[in-house]
Parts: C-alpha cells; structure tokens; sequence
C-alpha cells in the first residue's frame, strides 16, 4: 500500500465514519461503544472488548434534536443527538459520557431518556486535576466505570488485558506524535501531505479499532519517513521556507477543509491545541506502572487540559505560547464551536498571552449545521496575508 | 391585539410588603460594611458563588461577597446590557452567561449601583456544582485581581450519589478549611463554625417557611417577591440578622394571609416558575401576568435554596453534603420529580418556563420536561425565551402574546 492508497483509505474512513465502524463491528462482532468528548479512557472499553467510537456530530442542519435543545447549544450536542433520533447510531451498544461541560451534562439527561440504547454511563471525571483527593476520586471513578462495563458485557478486564490495550494506545499516540513531527519540520519543497490529512489521520483513530490505525499508520508513515528525511543532512537548508507558519487552538475541528484553506492561501499548518489534534494523543500511559487505572488516571491529569478543566499547575496560556515557539508559528487560528462555553471563556486570555510573544491570531467561530465556509477561507486567506507581511 | 393597561390598584399601598424596608436596610448595612472593610482592612473579603459554602466564612469573620446577585442587581437597575457590552469589546463571546459578562464589566469600569462597585477580594471561592461557568469565571477574576481561589468541585449526580464522589466533596471540605486557615493566618474554630452551621439550618427553614405561606389560596405573595426577598437567605446564611429578617417577613406573610391582603389582587390563576428571574423586566412581567388575574405563586429557583440542609451532627461533612446535592446538580429526571411536587404543593393551574440563554445548566432539558410535565401532571405549559439581564435577547411582543394565549388556554380548560 503506498502512501496515496493509505491516506484516501483514512479519508474514507473520516468521510463516512458510521460506515466504517459498523464494518469493522460487523466483521469482529464486537459492541461499539460511542463517546463525546477525548477524556474518555478508550483502553477501558478496548479491554472489555469493545469499540470506542467518537461522536463528532454530523455537518449537516438539525432534523430532530431541535425539539430537545435550544439553539444556544453547542452544534456538536446538537447535531450529536440528531444522529441519535435519526436512528444512524442504531448499531450501538451505548455511549459514556465523561464530564466535560453543562451542554454534555444535560445532553446525557437528554440522550438517556430518548435514544435508548442498551447502555449508558456517565464518568463524572473530577474538575479538578491538581489535588490528591481529585487524583484518588478520579482513580475510583474509572474502577466503577471499569466495573460497570464489566457487569454489561459479563467479561472480566484483567489487568493484562488493560495493559495490552495501553500498549496499542501509546503506538497510536506515538505514531500521531511522529506524523505532527514529521509536518512540522517538512520544507516547502517536500510538500508530504496535507493539513486536511493529518486532521484526518487524528480522526480516523477515533472512528475505527485501534489495531487498524496502527497499520494503516505504519504504512503512510513508513512512505511519508522516505520521502521527508527529516534528520538528513541531505535538505537543501538554503532553500528557505517563506511561508507562515500557523497553529490551531480551540475545541474540535469538524471541517478539515479549513487547516487546507490556510496552505491554499500559501501558509503551512504546524501544530494545534485542539481537541482532534495534539490534545488528542499528547502525552502517553506509562507502561511500566503495573496499576493500569492509576496510570490511565495519571495521562488524564498530565496532558494538555481542555478549558473545561481546571487545574491551577497548568497554565493554558503558557502552553500555548511553547507549542508556537517550538513550531515557530507566526499566527494562531482559534477555531471554535459556537456556544462553547469553556474555550470562549479562555479565548480572550490567550489572546493577551500570544500577544507578549507578539503572534498574532483570528477567532473563527463555527456552527457545524451553518459552516458559512465560503466567509471563513476569505478571512483565512486574509490573516494568512497578514502574517506573511509581518514576516 | 388588547393593549396592556397598566391596571392601577387602589389597595397598592395595603399591598406593600413592611419588610421590603427592612430588607433594603439589611442589603445596605451589609454591602456598607464590606465596602468599609475594603477600605481599612478590617475583615477580609471572599466572593463566593451561589452555591458555594459560605458558612465557614462567617465562621472565620469573612465577608462574603456574591457577583451573581450584584449582576441581578445590574439587570434589575438596567446597566447590564452596557457592562456586557464592556466583556464582549474585552473579547467574551456574547453567547456567555449575562451575569459574568456583567461582573466583569462592572470589575473594569467600576459601574454599579453600590459607588465604586463591589469591593474587591481578597480570596475567591468557587463551586461547580451550579454549573461550569462558575469555574471559568473566577478564574478569570482570580486572574484579574491576582488573588488565589479554591474551587470545591462537586461531582454531578446522574442517579445517585456515589461513594467515591461523596468521599471526595468530604475531602475538599477539610482542605478549603486550610485554605481558609492559610488566607485569614487565623486557625478556623469548629465549635464556631458549629454555631454557624446550625444558624444556617434555621434559616433555611425559615425560608421554607416563607415560601409555604404561597400555599394559601390567594397566595400573600407572588416569585416576583420572592425574588425579592430571596437576597439575605443566599448572602446572609448563617448570621443571626438573616434569620431575624425572615422571621419578621414569615409573621408579615401569615397576617396578609389572615387580612386576606394577596399579591394578586384578584387571583384566580395559579402559576409555577422555573430558571432565573428575566432581572431586567421583573415589574413588566409580574404587572403582565396579574392584570390577567394570574399570579406566580412558587418557582424553582427560590426553592432550589431551600432544599440544601445541612445535617448537623457532623457540620463540615453535612455541608459538604448538601453542596453536593443542588438542584442544578442533579439529572433532570430528578428535578422533573420536583417540579411535579411543586405543582402540586401549590396547586399550580400552569407551567411557566424561562428557557434562559445564559444559564445552560438550567434550561437544557427544558424542552423535554414541559412535555413530561404537561402531560403527567396535565398542566399547560408556556416556554419563553429570554435571557437573566442581557435585554438584547428579549422580545417584549412575542412574549405577550405567547403569555395571552396560554392565559386562554388555562382559563378555557378550566371552564
Ligand atoms: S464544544 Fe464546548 S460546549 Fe460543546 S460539548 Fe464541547 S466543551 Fe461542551
Ligand atoms: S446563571 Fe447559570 S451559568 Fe450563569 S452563573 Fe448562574 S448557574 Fe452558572
């Protein structure tokens, strides 16, 4: 397979995730089980046997879940449950619904009561990261989660099996983690893929059984290793690279059309603090902890937090600042949900911290069944120009 | 279309509630004494959200201090819209609760109705279990004035309570004792905090009380006064002058009931509220509903504070407990069991429901139990669409005329 094959097989996969899990259920006869939001420990259900499958919504108007939720819900909660009353999700075993925000909160009062599916739990995860008594709470709450998926399928999750599933994780992690590597450092003239294919290569984890990311990622980047030489001398260094340099920040990125707006007006993308991104995969399960949960717990609370957290130790603003220093980014792009409360909440902080570093950024705001894309690649292409000219 | 017509009542006056003086002079005494203590140092200054544990403050000499009622004031007083408008020039998107971006506006410019606006803190203490925007918002203040905050985070209950979340909320109880400890360099008494604790019990029983007496066919009062009124139980709780306060309105309301002095002059509609009060049009609204001989008689908001007792035996894990189970911190499913017992405890004849654009935690879900409601407890439900204090999202005709042709549809099922 080489690396075209491998990439329009993930694109596949991001266009129609439904399709393709059901295939993959199909084949394996194993429960999927769907979930919202990237603190869900996707190990836990893996080594119950199961298929974690994200929800990301659908870009397409809301047909159902207008007469359950306002329109000052989040599109994602919107057109999430939408797919639910559609009866797409059909093939479901049921969700879990780890704490994130009051629209997530409610919407699982919601989906409970309407899209009835043999399973439903919430872990309630801790707000909090920074305590001992969050640590030990949070701890406690993945043991009843375990337990609770355990009871449902009748299986036994051996601490085995869990460390198994760790290991598959963290080489989907690392792959992840080599494949931004390998975009950011790549020259112009190396052109190895595009941003839209990266974001689908995050994505695609999230839609299909871990096992086979990991081998269609081996695959690309094994051909994409050849094509890049990253730590060749062989690169021609005084071919400078002219064009900006862009990172994302925000919530999920349901469009990846707009990371190839921003390369189409001559930018590169470097990097992100996004929820299908970086915050997806950084930071991996230390295998050589033989407490799987506590380990597991230990990754909740040491990677990069979503604003829907709190944790006084790390400052998201001091975060983003070294991931655009590291990516020598010139501009950031902040891309996000309409009516998310968390991120717009940390929006305008970031803003100031970006400004000591004097990085400039644009607020995207977008609405996934009301895209208005055409406005969005014009301002894209503008702030693009911008930051070439500050260059 | 019939035109509203501010209908003039002769007994107004009869209708004026003693305590409304009384309670101006408590609101006033209290906010003078913080804005003193801002000055000289005297006490130290905490602001607290609503739901968050402000007896061991007063244990400690700690004056409390609450941006969400000082933005209720702002709405009330119409300077929301303009201090909003102030967040969203610093970049908060206009889609976040009205009350933050009215307290934050208000930090900046220092406009309020109290001068110089509220005192600053000295420490911040936040609880989640109202929703999450209170954990965003004082992060931003404890930015802003560059004081430390503590945040008791309280896990939501989908069901019921667990083991684990409960041992958790108990956990951060004894360690917001050590931050209190550490921030007043003063050791925090227990006994005292006793004290406190059962002072608080009796308020809030005093305050079931008060909103008891709307049982009474007429009620003596209507949420719009309760509204009012429902000021010392959530700044005030566990002082001595709280309970003094609601024993007197308690004795006012029983001598209405017995003068046969109610809030509608001629009730013949009972109605139940549910979500924060619309601050900025709190007259329209209740002169609206009565000129139609309907009155408010109870609503889920005011009752929401009486329902958190503390147990008293073990004070520092009774209200850990009772942090943990808030109205807004529970699943719907639950609070649709609540409403269904306020329907009726107070012989609701009708549902009306405040789909309230800043406060998701309260209104998602809404939609859901108006039909439950309406087809269990076999009540019309009405559903407006407004926001707490940002006026921009109200639209006075609509409203109008959805509340005229629910008015219709109660009075013609009762016929
Ligand atoms: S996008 Fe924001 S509001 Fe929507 S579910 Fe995620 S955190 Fe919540
Ligand atoms: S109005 Fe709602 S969202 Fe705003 S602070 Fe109160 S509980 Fe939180």
């Amino acid at each position: 397979m080489g690396r075209e094959e491998a990439l329009k097989k993930i694109r596949d996969i991001v266009n129609d995730p439904v399709g393709s899990v059901k295939k993959f259920k199909d084949n394996e006869k194993k429960p999927v089980f769907s979930y919202f939001c990237t603190y869900t420990p996707e190990e836990i259900i893996h080594a119950a046997g199961g298929i974690p499958f994200r929800i990301m919504g659908e870009t397409k108007s809301v047909e159902r879940a207008d007469s359950h939720l306002q329109s000052y819900s989040c599109s994602l909660v919107r057109t999430g449950l939408d797919m639910a009353l559609l009866g797409r999700l059909d093939f479901i075993e049921g969700t879990v619904f780890p704490h994130t925000c009051d629209s997530i909160q409610r919407l699982s009062d919601i989906w409970k009561a309407n899209a009835k599916y043999p399973y439903h739990t919430d872990i309630v995860l801790p707000v909090k990261l920074n305590t001992k008594s969050a640590r030990n709470y949070l701890i406690e709450e993945l043991e009843a989660f375990k337990e609770s998926l355990e009871k449902h399928l009748s299986v036994k999750i051996t601490d085995e099996k869990l460390q198994e599933s760790i290991k598959l994780y963290n080489k989907m992690r690392e792959n992840l983690a080599r494949l931004y590597k390998i975009k950011r450092d790549a020259q112009k003239s190396q052109q190895l893929i595009l941003a839209s294919d990266v974001n689908n290569c995050v994505k695609a984890a999230m839609y299909i059984p871990v096992e086979e990311h990991n081998k269609l990622m081996d695959e690309l980047l094994d051909n994409l290793d050849e094509g890049s030489n990253i730590d060749d001398n062989n690169i021609d260094k005084n071919k400078s690279d002219d064009r900006p340099r862009v990172i994302f920040s925000g919530t999920l990125c349901v469009f990846p059309e707009i990371l190839d707006y921003v390369e189409e007006a001559g930018g590169v993308v470097v990097g992100d603090d996004m929820c299908t991104g970086y915050r997806y995969f950084a930071t991996k399960v230390d295998e050589s902890n033989n407490n799987p949960i506590d380990a597991i717990s230990d990754r909740i609370i040491k990677r990069p937090i979503c604003a829907a957290k709190h944790n006084p130790d790390f400052d998201r603003g001091s975060f983003l600042k070294g991931l655009s220093k590291d990516a020598n980014a010139d501009g950031v792009v902040f891309l996000l949900l309409k009516f998310c409360d968390p991120h717009s909440f940390d929006y305008p902080y970031l803003v100031e911290s970006l400004k000591e570093i004097e990085i400039p950024s644009i607020l995207i705001e977008a609405e996934m069944d009301n895209p208005a894309l055409g406005q969005v690649q014009t301002r894209i292409e503008a702030f693009v120009e911008m930051i070439r000219e500050n260059k | 279309m019939a035109v509203e017509k501010k209908v003039k009542d002769p007994e107004r006056e009869k209708r004026k509630f003693q305590s409304a003086k009384d309670m101006r002079e408590l609101m006033t005494a209290y906010y003078t004494e913080a804005k003193v203590a801002e000055v000289d140092g005297s006490k130290k200054i905490a602001w607290i959200t609503s739901g968050g544990p402000v007896e061991p403050l007063h244990a400690m000499d700690v004056i409390p201090i609450y941006p969400e009622n000082h933005s209720a004031m702002l709405g009330a007083s119409k300077m929301s819209v303009e201090l909003c408008e102030v967040a969203e020039e610093m970049g908060y998107s206009r889609d976040l609760c009205s009350y933050f971006r009215a307290d934050i506006g208000s930090a900046v410019t220092k406009k309020s109705p109290i001068p110089g606006a509220l005192p600053k803190p000295d420490f911040l203490v936040a609880s989640n279990n109202i929703c999450g925007t209170v954990t965003k918002w004082y992060e931003v203040l404890s930015r802003f004035f560059e004081v430390p905050l503590f945040l008791i985070d309280t896990p939501f209950i989908h069901g019921e309570v667990t083991k684990q979340s409960q041992r958790y909320v108990e956990a951060q109880m004894e360690e917001y004792i050590e931050f209190l400890e550490e921030n007043c360099n003063q050791k925090f008494d227990r006994d005292r905090f006793g004290e406190v604790a059962n002072m608080a019990v009796k308020g809030v029983a005093l305050w079931e009380d008060v909103l008891a007496t709307c049982e009474n066919k007429p009620s003596p009062m209507s949420c719009f006064d309760a509204f009012f009124f429902i000021g010392p139980i959530v700044t005030l709780r566990g002082t001595e002058k709280c309970n003094e306060f609601y024993k007197k309105l308690v004795s006012e309301l029983k001598e209405r009931i017995e003068n046969n002095i109610s809030a509608v002059p001629n009730e013949k509609i009972r109605l139940l509220w549910d979500n924060i009060p619309i601050w900025t049009r709190l007259r329209d609204r209740s002169e609206l509903f009565a000129s139609h001989n309907a009155c408010l008689v109870a609503d889920t908001y005011t009752n929401a504070w009486a329902r958190s007792k503390i147990n008293t035996d073990d004070p520092v894990k009774g209200l850990a407990n009772a942090l943990h189970n808030v109205y807004l911190n529970i699943d719907f499913q639950q609070m649709i069991e609540e409403v269904k017992v306020l329907v009726k405890r107070f012989s609701a004849d009708g549902f009306v429901i405040h789909s309230n654009r800043s406060c998701k935690p309260y209104s998602l879900g809404q939609f859901d139990m108006a039909k439950i409601i309406q087809e269990e407890m076999d009540i019309p439900t009405l559903i407006i669409e407004a926001d707490q204090t940002d006026d921009r999202v109200f639209s006075e005709e609509q409203t109008k005329t959805r509340v005229e042709a629910f008015i219709e549809t109660i009075t013609d099922k009762a016929s």
